[in-house]
C-alpha cells in the first residue's frame, strides 16, 4: 500500500502571491520575451539565424515569475542552456534515428548533466529537446547552436532580468551568480 | 522528511503565514520548509548544547570552608553566604563539600530529609536544638570524596549528575584544584538562555 499512500500527496499548498508581484512577473517577462522577439526578427531572422526558441519561455516563467529559485540563477540559466545544447547537439549528431530515442535521451542525459554541475534549470531540458527536433535549420547549425540561439537567449533574458528585477521595489536578482 | 515535534511548536500554519508575508514566489512546499525549519533547528540546539560548558556557567567566586572550621561555624557561614552548602579546601585541593545534608544525621534526621522535616522537627520540640557538634569540623562533617566535574563538561551532563544524585551543586575541579561552582540554579538560567536562542 505504500506505493498508493506515496501518491496522497496530504501536504498543503503554499499561498498564492500578491497582486503587485503579478503585475511584476507580467511586465518583466513581455519585456524579456519582446527584446528577445524583436532581436529575432529584425537582426537573426534577416540573417537566417535562429535567436527565439521555446524553452526561453519557459526561462522567462524562472527569471520573471521565480527570481528567487535556485532554478532561475544566472548559473542555472546559462549553465543549463548551454550544457543542454551541447548535449542536445551531441545525442543528434551520435543517434540521428529514432528521433523518439535520441529526443528522450538528450533530455534524460541533459538533466543528468545540469544536476551534476549544478546547474538544474527546467527550460534546459527544453534546449536539448529541441537541438534533436528543430528541424532542419536548427540542426544546420551543429554545435554553434550552443552559441546561438541557446547562449545568446539565455544571455538576453538574463541582461533584462538584471535590469527588471532591479527596478522592480521589494525584488533583487540575482540570488547569487554562480 | 521527520515528524520529530520540536520544542517551539512552528506548524505548517506557521510556515504558510510566513510564505504569505515573504515578497515573491518561493520555489520550495510549506512541508519542505518547515523540515528544513526543524533540521536547522536542532542543528543550532545541537551546536548551543555542545558548546555550553560548565566552565562558561559555574560561579567562579566560590564560598569555601577550611577543614578545621568548627560544625558551628560552618552552619553560620553558610547562612551568612546563602548557600546551602560549599566544599572544603585545602591547599587548594578539594577535599570534601559540606551541605545541608550533612548536618541533618547530627540533628537526629535522615539524610535525605527536606528543611522542611527540620523545621517540623524544632517547632515540635522533637528534635534537640543543639545538636550533636560539641568538637566536630568542617571535615568530620563533609561528604568524601565529593562527586565534581570539569569546566569542560556539558551543562547537560552536569545537570543530569545533580538531578540522579539528589545535590543541588557540584564543585568543578582541574587537575585536583577546585576552579569554580556550578549549581541547579545556574543551570536553570542557563535552560532560560537557551529558551531565547531557539
Amino acid at each position: 500500500m505504500e506505493f498508493f499512500a506515496k501518491m496522497r500527496g496530504a501536504g498543503k499548498s503554499p499561498p498564492r502571491v500578491r497582486k503587485t508581484e503579478i503585475v511584476s512577473s507580467f511586465l518583466g517577462s513581455l519585456a524579456g520575451m519582446a527584446l528577445l522577439g524583436w532581436l529575432h526578427a529584425n537582426v537573426a531572422d534577416p540573417a537566417d539565424q535562429v535567436l527565439l526558441i521555446g524553452s526561453f519561455a519557459a526561462s522567462a516563467v524562472l527569471l520573471f515569475a521565480a527570481p528567487k529559485s535556485p532554478l532561475a540563477q544566472p548559473r542555472n540559466l546559462l549553465g543549463g542552456h548551454a550544457l543542454s545544447a551541447v548535449i542536445g547537439v551531441s545525442v543528434r549528431l551520435a543517434l540521428p534515428e529514432p528521433l523518439w530515442l535520441s529526443a528522450a535521451l538528450a533530455v534524460a542525459t541533459a538533466i543528468a548533466v545540469m544536476h551534476m554541475t549544478k546547474t538544474l534549470h527546467p527550460p534546459g531540458g527544453a534546449t536539448a529537446f529541441i537541438a534533436v527536433t528543430g528541424g532542419p535549420k536548427l540542426t544546420a547549425l551543429g554545435y554553434l547552436y550552443v552559441v546561438s540561439p541557446a547562449l545568446a537567449g539565455a544571455l538576453i533574458l538574463l541582461c533584462v532580468a538584471l535590469a527588471t528585477n532591479a527596478l522592480t521595489p521589494g525584488r533583487r536578482y540575482p540570488e547569487y551568480w554562480w | 522528511m521527520t515528524d520529530k515535534p520540536t520544542p517551539i511548536g512552528v506548524s505548517v500554519d506557521d510556515i504558510l503565514a510566513a510564505m504569505g508575508q515573504a515578497d515573491g514566489y518561493l520555489d520550495i512546499t510549506p512541508d519542505d520548509a518547515l523540515a528544513l525549519y526543524r533540521l536547522a533547528l536542532a542543528h543550532a540546539v545541537e551546536r548551543v548544547r555542545l558548546r555550553l560548558t560548565v566552565g562558561r556557567l559555574m560561579t567562579r567566586e566560590v564560598h569555601t570552608l577550611a577543614p578545621e572550621t568548627p560544625a558551628v561555624e560552618v552552619a553560620r557561614m553558610l547562612a551568612q553566604a546563602g548557600v546551602s552548602g560549599a566544599p572544603v579546601v585545602e591547599g587548594g585541593q578539594l577535599v570534601g563539600v559540606v551541605s545541608i545534608k550533612d548536618f541533618l544525621p547530627r540533628l537526629g534526621l535522615p539524610r535525605q530529609s527536606t528543611p522542611m522535616a527540620l523545621v517540623a522537627g524544632l517547632v515540635s520540640g522533637e528534635l534537640c536544638a543543639a545538636g550533636d557538634f560539641p568538637g566536630v569540623s568542617a571535615r568530620e562533617l563533609m561528604t568524601s570524596p565529593a562527586l565534581t566535574v570539569g569546566p569542560d563538561t556539558p551543562v547537560g551532563e552536569a545537570a543530569a549528575l545533580m538531578d540522579g544524585r539528589g545535590i543541588n551543586r557540584l564543585p568543578v575541579v582541574e587537575v585536583g584544584r577546585l576552579v569554580g561552582i556550578i549549581t541547579r540554579g545556574d543551570v536553570v538560567r542557563a535552560s532560560q538562555s537557551l529558551k531565547i536562542a531557539e
